[in-house]
């Protein structure tokens, strides 16, 4: 028995009771919230957009959920937990960088936007913003494809954690998860989602701050953690690891151009995201006051609990317990985030921590889910056959929803085809690239036209194909280069095409950029 | 400067580390200057999200 570091804990009736409890409670909570939203709506419009009179603790604590993926609650611990503070950019220190400018830059404008345009869509609101139902079809099938994929491993941190902690086949509890989204979403529309990822934001911005610091309180301190990190192996200490591959992800630890795209990649992803923008949607119009405090709101759950995830959590979890996990098939390091609550905080903090995992993959789910439905009723049925009534909408969202939750539960109950697997990996990156030009830059500047924005979309869709074959099958290329490629490619074409096509009409610009938002 | 630091830092830990068995003993410096950086963050993240919220709102209307 290896006495220098703490044994892996064995699972007990008492910790999966407990787990199953907190699970029960959470999802209880958020379906109760969507049966409240059910009073919120009554035409497919307010469904899908509510009655834009959310006020800044929702929206904040929603925009936040959205954001924060059970990745960042889950897998950044284990990035810090297996290389140590190289790991630290890319796992989510950056997250700041990118949430807070998606508020300065997006929240106003996109409520006005849409206002203005009467727009209840992210795509709805482009296709009007560029006076062009091809692109809005355009966009809602590129933003269908890129959320598709990047849905499907939402639910891979939550189910592997559920199996870890409770022994339970993760079969059961994910399908129940899904089960619940649906019917909160179904019943609440737009308003009962929001609240549902508000409570489920609230809930996981205080579960990550309480864990992430009784985790440091235990380590003791700075100086102790780098001393026991360097008894192990001194790289964990470096900032930059040139001794780990430059292709591949791991490139975002080893050189000076992982550490640099990592905060671009924050800064795109985060304003790019339609379901981060989709919060704005439905949001009141702020005065200086609420607008501060969704800022603080903000601030709060994203910044604390995913900075100390990012760094601080990982590294503790490497000095109690040494490189052991990394012998935990198939979890490994993916291990680090529980088993250092169940470490630091016997079972009451293990049980917060997986229902605050739990919180943050379904709000994450629930927000992209929301926006693929609606890619498909309000941008293409809606677009094409003005006449289709309001019920039939409804009822093609219901089962679109269940479709759409379906399919990631199913793909992290089976494993997903390799082309799946493939892209995954560069979603994220692609459709902040694409979007961050697409939607936010149109909303300052006026020149921008739609076939600056069609070939963004073309361009960033094939790059990140192509780069999903590159950097994952391939293997010679690093993601953080392709980052670079992507994000360079949609600027020239965005920039470039559109001031060599005909502008917008004079008319629209009026009316979006002159006078007050 | 940050890169020279930082670059000079990974040299010193890969050189100790290319000598087998024997390790070079680390100081205070060597062992915090991860945490130096980390503050950095940690205090620029927290100023740039409250000065750019006051610099966007210093001119709003009551």
């Amino acid at each position: 028995m290896n006495t220098k570091y703490l044994p892996i804990p064995e699972i007990t009736l008492t910790m999966a009771i407990a787990s199953s409890v907190g699970i029960a409670i959470l999802l209880g909570i958020s379906i109760l919230l969507g049966i409240l939203g059910k009073k919120q709506w009554k035409s497919f419009d307010e469904y899908l957009v509510g009655k834009r009179d959310m006020g800044p603790f929702v929206t904040g604590c929603a925009l936040a959920s959205s954001y924060l993926s059970g990745w960042a609650f889950c897998d950044s611990t284990g990035i810090t937990y297996s290389v140590g503070f190289s790991g630290m950019w890319f796992a989510g220190m950056w997250s700041l960088i990118g949430i807070i400018p998606c508020i300065w830059v997006a929240s106003s404008k996109t409520r006005s936007f849409a206002v203005k345009l009467n727009a209840t869509t992210v795509p709805e609101l482009m296709g009007r913003r560029y006076e062009s139902k091809m692109l809005q079809t355009v966009i809602s099938v590129c933003m269908l494809f890129f959320l598709f994929i990047y849905s499907v491993g939402q639910l891979k941190a939550a189910g592997g954690v559920w199996y870890a902690v409770t022994g339970f086949p993760p079969v059961l509890c994910l399908l129940l998860g899904v089960l619940i989204a649906w019917i909160y979403m179904v019943l609440g529309g737009y308003v009962g989602t929001n609240w549902s990822m508000a409570f489920q934001g609230a809930f996981l911005g205080i579960a990550g701050a309480i864990f992430g610091i009784m985790a440091f309180i235990s380590s003791g301190g700075f100086y102790e953690i780098s001393l026991k990190l360097w008894e192990q192996d001194p790289r964990l200490l470096s900032l930059i690891r040139p001794d780990l591959p430059k292709v591949g992800p791991t490139e975002f630890f080893s050189s000076w151009v992982g550490l640099l795209a990592s905060p671009l990649i924050f800064f795109t992803m985060a304003i790019g995201f339609p379901h981060n923008l989709s919060r704005f949607l439905g949001m009141k119009k702020m005065n200086k006051k609420e607008y501060w405090f969704l800022v603080f709101i903000v601030w709060f759950i994203t910044g604390i609990p995913v900075m100390l995830a990012a760094s601080t959590n990982g590294l503790i979890t490497r000095t109690l317990f040494g490189p052991q996990l990394f012998k935990i098939e198939p979890w490994k390091a993916d291990l680090a985030a529980p088993l250092l609550s169940y470490a630091v905080g016997g079972i009451p903090l293990q049980t917060i921590y997986v229902m605050g995992l739990f919180a943050a993959t379904l709000s994450t789910l629930a927000g992209m889910v929301m926006i693929m439905s609606a890619n498909v009723t309000r941008d293409i049925i809606t677009l094409w056959w003005l006449s289709t009534k309001d019920k039939t909408l409804i009822r093609i969202s219901y089962f679109l929803i269940a479709l759409f939750l379906f399919l990631p539960f199913y793909w992290t109950w089976k494993r997903p085809p390799e082309l799946l697997s493939m892209f995954m990996g560069l979603a994220a990156m692609g459709l902040g690239a694409i979007f961050f030009f697409v939607t936010a830059m149109s909303f300052y500047w006026k020149r921008a036209t739609k076939w600056g924005a069609f070939w963004t979309v073309v361009y960033g869709t094939i790059a990140t194909l192509a780069g999903g074959y590159f950097v994952f099958t391939k293997k010679v290329l690093g993601m953080a280069t392709m980052e670079f490629i992507l994000l360079g490619g949609c600027f020239i074409l965005f920039f470039f095409v559109s001031l060599m096509t005909k502008p917008p009409s004079e008319e629209l610009l009026k009316r979006l950029f002159e006078g007050k938002d | 400067m940050a890169i020279p630091y930082m670059s000079v830092q990974a040299y010193i830990l890969n050189k100790n580390l290319g000598k087998k068995g024997g390790s070079m003993q680390p100081t205070t410096e060597i062992l915090m200057h991860p945490w130096y950086v980390w503050w950095a963050l940690i205090i620029g993240l927290f100023l740039m999200t409250f000065i750019g919220t006051w610099i966007i709102t210093r001119r709003w209307d009551k």
